[in-house]
């Protein structure tokens, strides 16, 4: 024969009815629960149909049930179960105080240890590694005609062009020297080289990075940039470049 | 029989006009029967609509059967209220030709609560144009010369008279054919390219009340043919809610006819595709560029009927003239790392500023590998003098990753008159902006 066991459930609401479902009514010794609560001292035996004797224990009874929803009731007992040892010395308000701190501190150093600053691998090079010479040659004209080409100003375009190169963040690394060439006569064309040294391996560097394009659009646009009143303004459509070797 | 003639007289002056019939709803609600008219327009009567006779036609001074011929066929009428749409159109379409525009007035027919019977009153109007249109042949038309502007169930009807007509009449314009009742049913009943000579067709409401898939040599897509920009997403906006992704077809119709909008559109397989920038080549169009929406199609048409059926796509915006501004945009990254993420970019002019955010798709930055996307603004601001763009990557805690350029070309999509703008070198770090001034890019391949 089947037994069926049900969950007795307690209820501190007296007002509220124990709900069961009797699982064998078939079996005609059940009793009648529905009507049974707290407030009512019932103590019965579950055995269902008479079978094995299962029992279920019920606890027992506060002396007076009303006083349990009072909040001091509540209260007081909340701080009896929290005075209660869990285990060795330690307490249950400890236990959770514990657990509490615990969880603060992984998700403290999680967030931590994940914003710590990693280095940026792009960042990441080695000057004496760039040992290849690539040469970069062209020529461009000084808005200021009249203007003669002296060491001063040769010295000054040489430096705006070394300042260019360095401060690019793709091509600074690489870049090396900026020579501009003495003026043969003051109605000619400003002529510049650019060194600059590369690893190796450096196939993919030349394809992208020290491309022509590259190189060429970086002083271009730096030209285009340039402040109108510079004294030593370059003409932007007259800038040339050619691959040197 | 002076009476008589006084009153054509009268008529001849435009002094009685023949409008759109205006069913009221308490007739729609019980239930219209079928009655077709034909409202005649030309040039000379745009004021006042003529009701052209099925017979004896010849005879009207206004209609001139060597003339080209567009009908303009509404669809299912709800309420019975006249289209709003109708006098636009008619008027729009005068200016594009000499033509005779004839207005189907079907109302009675299509006006009718219950949709059903509108769908089955769409083949005996097939019939009935059909006859009309075979009595103009009779008396020397062109089938060439004649065009089917079929709106929602106006387009089926449009699609049935093709097909009456063994599918040479010249052409077959559907603006978001209707979709209940036609959906998963074979080409022959619905709207399809054998109808006719040439068949184009525009999708704007493909989830609801239009047919989904491709019905014409060639079908417009507008922002992927289902929810368009501006319509309410719920159904407290009340009426608009229903109509107005489908109402958009013919809104947008009528802003290529006015010339105020050009909207290009390009081949492609889904819109999804065309947004993630995938499907902007026109080479299949050289030397014409890519099929703009609108009445002229005839640099497309030998092309596009040499493709069989050509599914192409399109943003717009929300109001007329419903133009984004496109921009093709590509970037190679020389990060040793790949990088994820969407794009924010900021167009800027000496007035104003635009931006969109490119976000439908995390974006991959590989080394030395283009990534290539389509930015669509709102606004044309131009010409423009600074760029802002981001790389938003979502992270919030953690180091902030630096992104690092060789170089972003933004190419003006499909208006070849403003140049291409570069920028070199450029470093962001994620989430944060970069602003530059563009250099032309005609300047920088020199």
């Amino acid at each position: 024969m089947e037994i069926e066991l049900n969950d007795f459930k307690q209820s501190n609401n007296n007002d509220e009815d124990e709900r069961r479902v009797d699982s064998s009514p078939g079996n005609g010794s059940c009793p009648n629960t529905q009507n049974a609560t707290e407030g009512v001292p019932l103590l019965y035996n579950l055995q269902d149909g008479g079978q094995n004797g299962a029992h279920v224990i019920v606890p027992d009874m506060p002396d007076n049930p009303l006083a349990e929803n009072t909040p001091v009731g509540t209260l007081s007992r909340l701080k009896k179960e929290l005075q209660e040892e869990a285990c060795w010395k330690v307490r249950v308000w400890m236990l959770i105080l514990i657990i509490l701190i615990l969880i603060i501190l992984v998700i403290f150093f999680s967030v931590y240890f994940c914003s710590v600053y990693q280095e940026d691998v792009d960042d990441k090079y080695n000057v004496a590694d760039f040992v290849v010479p690539l040469f970069f040659r062209g020529h461009f004209t000084l808005l200021n005609k009249n203007l003669t080409l002296d060491t001063q100003s040769q010295s000054i375009l040489k430096q705006k062009l070394t300042h260019i190169y360095n401060s690019s963040y793709a091509l600074g690394r690489y870049f090396s020297l900026a020579t501009v060439n003495a003026l043969r006569d003051s109605s000619s064309p400003v002529e510049y080289e650019l060194k600059f040294m590369m690893p190796e391996e450096h196939k993919l560097l030349k394809e992208f990075t020290l491309s022509k394009e590259m190189v060429y659009n970086v002083l271009l646009q730096q030209i285009y940039d340039q402040d109108i009143n510079e004294p030593l303004r370059i003409v932007p459509t007259s800038l040339t470049m050619e691959v040197g070797s | 029989m002076l009476l008589v003639g006084f009153f054509l007289l009268g008529r001849g002056e435009g002094k009685v006009c023949d409008n759109f019939s205006d069913v009221d709803f308490r007739e729609a609600f019980l239930g219209t029967n079928l009655y077709v008219r034909l409202l005649l327009y030309t040039r000379s009567n745009l004021d006042c609509g003529y009701e052209l006779p099925h017979y004896n036609f010849t005879k009207v001074p206004l209609f001139h059967v060597s003339r080209p011929t567009t009908f303009v066929i509404h669809g299912y009428r709800p309420t019975g209220a006249p289209p709003i749409w109708i006098d636009h159109i008619m008027r729009l379409l005068a200016e594009q030709a000499d033509m005779n525009v004839l207005v189907v007035d079907w109302n009675r027919g299509a006006a009718n609560l219950n949709y059903f019977t509108a769908v089955a009153n769409t083949r005996h109007a097939a019939a009935n144009i059909t006859a009309f249109i075979l009595r103009m042949t009779d008396e020397g038309a062109c089938l060439d010369s004649i065009h089917l502007i079929g709106v929602s169930l106006g387009a089926h009807v449009a699609g049935f008279i093709g097909a009456m007509l063994g599918g040479r009449v010249g052409r077959i314009t559907g603006l978001d054919p209707a979709g209940p009742m036609f959906a998963g049913v074979p080409p022959e009943e619905r709207l399809d390219p054998t109808d006719a000579q040439f068949v184009d067709v525009l999708h704007t409401d493909m989830n609801s009340f239009g047919l989904r898939g491709a019905n014409g040599h060639i079908d417009f897509y507008a922002n992927g043919g289902s929810d368009q920009p501006g319509c309410p997403e719920t159904i407290f906006a009340g009426k608009s809610y229903f109509v107005c992704d489908h109402q958009r077809s013919v809104f947008l119709y009528l802003c290529s006819l006015n010339r105020t909008c050009r909207l290009t559109a390009y081949p492609c397989s889904s819109y999804s595709d065309f947004i993630n920038g995938q499907c902007l080549q026109c080479e299949a169009f050289k030397p014409a560029s890519c099929p703009v929406l609108g009445y002229d199609l005839s640099q497309w048409k030998d092309k596009l009927l040499k493709l069989g059926q050509t599914k192409v796509y399109f943003s717009t915006t929300a109001e007329p003239p419903y133009k984004k501004t496109s921009y093709v945009v590509d970037a190679v990254t020389w990060n040793q790392y790949l990088r994820w993420g969407v794009v924010i970019l900021r167009l800027h002019s000496t007035k104003n500023a635009t931006e969109t955010r490119i976000n439908h798709k995390l974006l991959r930055f590989e080394q030395h590998t283009t990534t290539r996307l389509l930015a669509q603004f709102d606004e044309d601001v131009y010409p423009v003098q600074k760029i802002s763009f981001r790389i938003v990557t979502g992270n919030v805690i953690g180091p902030r990753y630096k992104i690092r350029l060789l170089n972003i070309t933004i190419t003006p999509l499909d208006l070849p008159e403003r140049p291409p703008m570069c920028r070199y070198d450029l470093v962001m770090e994620e989430n944060a902006e970069v602003t530059f001034k563009p250099l032309s890019c005609d300047a920088a391949q020199r």
